[in-house]
C-alpha cells in the first residue's frame, strides 16, 4: 500500500492553516473595498455628488458582517490550533466533527459540494487524539470529494456505539468505492494512532470509523 | 477613450464594491461571479483588461486564464490572489497573464495596470490587423 499525496500530520496542519488564511484574506479584501468605497462616496459628496445614506448604511452593515465572519474564522483557527494541546484527552466527539466540517466547508464549496453535519443531541465523550481524528476525517472528506457523483452532498456525523463511538461519512460516489482509500498507509497509520478501525459499506456508500471506548493510545 | 474592464471573482460583495470604485474613476466595468459567466461574456465582448481571481469554485484561475487566451489572444489578464506565491506567479506569466497582484490591492495600482493593459492590447490588435492586411495583399496582389 503506497502513501498517497494527501496531507497528514504537519502537512495536514499546514493545509488547514493555508485554507483559513485564504478565507481571512477574502474577508479582508471585501472589507477593504467596501470601506474605501465609503470613503470614495464621501469624497464625491464634497465635490457635489449626491450622497445616498441608504447605500452608506448598507455598506457599513456589510463591513460589520464581514468583520464578524472574519472573527469567527479566527475563532475556528484558534480551536484547531488547540487541538494539539494535551494530545491524548477526553473530547466531545460532536465538537471535533463539527470543527472539522467547518474547516473543510470552504474546500467543499470550491467544488460546489455541500457538507451536512449530523451530530448527536448530547455530548459524546471519547478518549482520543483530536488532531489525528480530524486528520483522518479530513482525508475521508478529500477522498469522497474526489469521487462524488451528481448529488453533491457529503453527510458527516457521529453516534454512540455499544462499546465506543462511530464517526461516519456518506456520499453518492461515482467511481470506485472508498475501501481502497481507507486501506492506504496514511489512513491506516492515522487509525492506529487513535486506536480506531474503519470499514466501507458500499451498499450504503458509507465509511464508518469505529473508536473503541477503552482504547490504549500509543 | 475609456478603459473597458471585466472583473471576475466569486465574492459578489467584492465585485460590487471594486466595480463601483472603478466606475467612479471613469472605467467601463462588467462583472462575473463565476468562470463560466466570465467566459460567456468574453465570447460576446472585448475588454482592455480582465481582473481575475486566481481561486474560484470549480475552475481555478490558471485554467480560466488559458481558456480566455484561447477565446481572445489579445486580452490582458491581471490575476488577483490572496497569496502571490512566486511559483504561481511564474506559471501565470508563462501562460500569458500580464500581471499578478495580491489582495487587498490598492486601486490606484490596479487602475495603472489596467491603463498599461489597454496599451499592450492595442499594440497586439494593431499587429494582428497589420498581419491580416498583409495576408489579404498577398492573396489578391497589389
Amino acid at each position: 500500500m503506497d502513501k498517497s499525496d494527501r496531507p497528514t500530520g504537519l502537512g495536514f496542519f499546514g493545509a488547514v492553516i493555508a485554507s483559513i488564511s485564504h478565507e481571512i484574506k477574502n474577508r479582508m479584501a471585501i472589507i477593504n473595498e467596501q470601506t474605501l468605497l465609503i470613503g470614495d462616496l464621501a469624497q464625491a459628496s464634497v465635490t457635489g455628488r449626491e450622497l445616498d445614506p441608504g447605500q452608506l448604511v448598507e455598506l457599513a452593515d456589510s463591513v460589520k458582517t464581514e468583520i464578524h465572519s472574519a472573527d469567527q474564522i479566527i475563532k475556528n483557527m484558534n480551536r484547531f490550533a488547540h487541538s494539539v494541546d494535551n494530545f491524548e484527552r477526553q473530547v466531545d466527539l460532536g465538537e471535533v466533527i463539527d470543527l472539522t466540517a467547518v474547516l473543510y466547508n470552504r474546500l467543499a464549496g470550491m467544488r460546489r459540494t455541500q457538507l451536512e453535519v449530523h451530530l448527536p443531541p448530547k455530548p459524546l465523550v471519547v478518549n482520543t487524539v483530536a488532531f489525528f481524528l480530524m486528520n483522518l476525517v479530513w482525508l475521508c472528506l478529500d477522498t469522497a470529494l474526489e469521487r462524488i457523483g451528481k448529488n453533491r452532498t457529503i453527510h458527516l456525523g457521529c453516534e454512540e456505539a455499544a462499546d465506543g463511538a462511530i464517526v461516519w461519512l456518506k456520499a453518492d460516489l461515482i467511481e470506485n468505492d472508498m475501501a481502497d482509500a481507507i486501506s492506504q498507509k496514511d489512513m491506516v497509520d492515522l487509525m492506529s494512532g487513535i486506536g480506531a478501525d474503519a470499514v466501507f459499506i458500499p451498499e450504503r456508500n458509507q465509511v464508518r470509523i469505529f473508536l473503541p471506548a477503552d482504547t490504549d493510545l500509543p | 477613450m475609456t478603459e473597458k474592464v471585466l472583473l471576475v471573482d466569486d465574492e459578489k460583495k467584492f465585485l460590487e464594491a471594486m466595480g463601483a470604485r472603478l466606475e467612479s474613476r471613469g472605467l467601463e466595468v462588467s462583472t462575473a461571479d463565476s468562470a463560466e459567466k466570465a467566459l460567456e461574456i468574453l465570447s460576446r465582448e472585448a475588454f482592455d483588461a480582465v481582473i481575475l481571481d486566481l481561486r474560484m469554485p470549480e475552475m481555478d484561475g490558471i485554467e480560466v486564464l488559458k481558456r480566455m487566451k484561447e477565446k481572445r489572444p489579445e486580452v490582458q489578464v491581471i490575476l488577483l490572489t490572496g497569496h502571490a506565491t512566486v511559483g504561481a506567479g511564474v506559471e501565470a506569466i508563462k501562460l500569458g497573464a500580464m500581471d499578478f497582484i495580491e489582495k487587498p490591492a490598492d486601486l490606484d495600482f490596479i487602475s495603472d495596470k489596467i491603463k498599461k493593459a489597454k496599451e499592450k492590447k492595442m499594440l497586439i490588435v494593431d499587429r494582428m490587423n497589420h498581419e491580416r492586411f498583409m495576408d489579404v495583399l498577398k492573396r489578391y496582389g497589389n
